[in-house]
């Protein structure tokens, strides 16, 4: 079951590349982002679309604890998609990795194949959901949710195609990098290095 | 805990492996031929091939958390999906396992009566017998074909899956023979599939050792999501459930059960406690070997 702009991977000619640069380094783990994103998508409890990990790195006395906002990496070529049987998953052509809902049974294999743990199953609705930059926003010229809230500015979106955008000024400056790259998902979201 | 995959699909992962073996036991047992020894375990595995993965593709649509719209699976061109292809090979294994089977019935429960049935016999157990191992392999691509999960990640799961699946049928078949065929013939039927499992065990055991030992000399993410059976929490089900009680208990039982046909060329005098008693350990642990690479495969981690 096609369905209007599904596209099996990044395409060719499309219309964006929004991408996300996460400072890392500023990230206080206040979870204002977790929490931003459950209101705004209406997240069920106990299901995440974002989260925030703590890393303790060192020996006492020479001990530092690392924050690092995790979620959907919005892949170029994202491993969910390939094995989704009925093609519910989907790269729209703004290049978000998206879940159509009316074609998707349940079957959770996505679930198994994200390398991020970015999926969760839907009890209510019965399907496999996810973040999805926010796309309802940003059709209202709007950010992200977790963007806008962050305290400390850790997160920079935009559309990394366009040169001027503040994002493809900060991958272009910065030595940035994806996570999990040896799996070659090729990640849309990147970590200031 | 139960996980995103628990016992329904485990259970559907044994019951395919088990019509898959069954159709492949069967369909081989056509090709070697007409002689009654054969015939015992061609019959026998046409009437067993397609109940338990009816059952088992049952259990699937009702794990779906849409159960309703199953049907998706069949309006959807996906080739790079394993799930894909293997609703088409269920579907496919299901038709021909069922049209099979009725060539098998008495001729007036027989739903299609061609002229040559002998050769629609041999005909559908040349598409069955192709189409069954692809079902018993289908089982553990499934799971092998996701690199985020490094416990399942390798070809290895897909053979040892297979094997399993045919250890399994011929258990399954070891413990029914006596049911509903007696006499010599159908004892030097229960002979080849006691000697069927012994080779399929072997086979299990001969992946078992390399899936280790190439998990051991890989990526640091395959070595640490082997410690799930190397000390974590599958350590126990897995050596003593699986490798002990379901693959080398049953493997030295028929052995035994073998070495005086072997060495001294003895008729074979088939044991049915033993049988039985194999055969459920094998059952068993073929169940069991499903649980502990669905369940810490689900656990284990990329990078």
């Amino acid at each position: 079951m096609s369905h209007e702009g599904r596209v099996r991977t990044a395409p060719v000619e499309r219309a964006r590349r929004y991408a996300m640069v996460i400072d890392d380094r500023a990230c206080l783990n206040c979870q204002a982002c977790v929490v931003a994103c459950k209101a705004e998508n209406s997240v069920p409890i106990g299901s995440h679309r974002n989260w925030v990990t703590e890393v303790e790195k060192g020996r006492f006395p020479f001990v530092s604890v690392q924050m690092e906002p995790g979620q959907c990496m919005q892949c170029e070529n994202p491993p969910c998609v390939r094995v989704c049987p009925t093609g519910a998953s989907f790269i729209d052509p703004d290049g978000i990795v998206l879940v159509n809902a009316a074609d998707c049974i349940g079957c959770r294999y996505c679930i198994e194949a994200c390398p991020y743990g970015a999926r969760y199953f839907h009890e209510e609705s019965g399907t496999v959901d996810k973040c999805t930059f926010c796309r309802h926003r940003l059709d209202q010229g709007q950010e992200p949710a977790c963007v806008v809230t962050c305290p400390t500015r850790a997160r920079i979106f935009g559309d990394a195609d366009d040169p001027d955008s503040e994002v493809a000024r900060a991958i272009a400056r910065n030595r940035v990098e994806g996570r999990k790259e040896e799996a070659g998902t090729r990640p849309n979201v990147f970590y200031l290095s | 805990m139960e996980r995103n995959w628990g016992l329904l699909v485990v259970t559907y992962l044994m019951l395919g492996g088990l019509s898959a073996g069954a159709m492949v036991i069967s369909g081989l047992a056509t090709y070697f031929g007409r002689q009654e020894r054969y015939t015992v375990l061609a019959r026998l595995g046409a009437f067993v091939a397609p109940f338990p993965v009816l059952l088992g593709s049952a259990l699937l649509v009702f794990d779906l958390g849409r159960p309703l719209h199953f049907w998706k699976l069949f309006f959807a061109f996906e080739p790079q999906s394993p799930m894909w292809v293997g609703t088409w090979l269920l579907t496919l294994f299901t038709l021909v396992s069922l049209a099979y089977l009725d060539l098998f019935l008495p001729e007036r429960l027989r739903l299609w009566n061609p002229a040559r049935i002998e050769v629609w016999k041999n005909l559908l157990a040349a598409a069955g017998l192709p189409i069954g191992l692809g079902v018993g392999i289908y089982t553990g691509v499934l799971l092998g074909a996701v690199p985020a999960r490094p416990f399942w990640n390798t070809p290895m799961v897909a053979q040892l899956f297979l094997f399993s699946a045919l250890s399994t049928a011929s258990a399954l078949l070891m413990i029914l023979v006596p049911a509903f065929e007696r006499g010599a013939e159908a004892d030097e039927g229960r002979r080849l599939l006691v000697s069927a499992d012994v080779i399929f065990i072997l086979l299990e055991l001969l992946i078992i050792v390399p899936y280790i030992l190439h998990g051991e000399l890989s990526t640091r993410s395959a070595r640490e999501s082997l410690l799930m059976i190397l000390g974590g929490p599958f350590t126990g089900l897995f050596w003593i459930g699986v490798v002990l009680l379901g693959l080398l208990v049953p493997l030295a039982t028929e052995v035994v059960e073998l070495v005086p046909v072997l060495a001294r060329g003895r008729s074979f005098r088939p044991h049915r406690t033993v049988e039985i008693a194999a055969g459920l350990l094998v059952l068993i642990g073929g169940f069991l070997l499903r649980y502990v690479f669905v369940q810490a495969g689900q656990i284990s981690s990329f990078g």
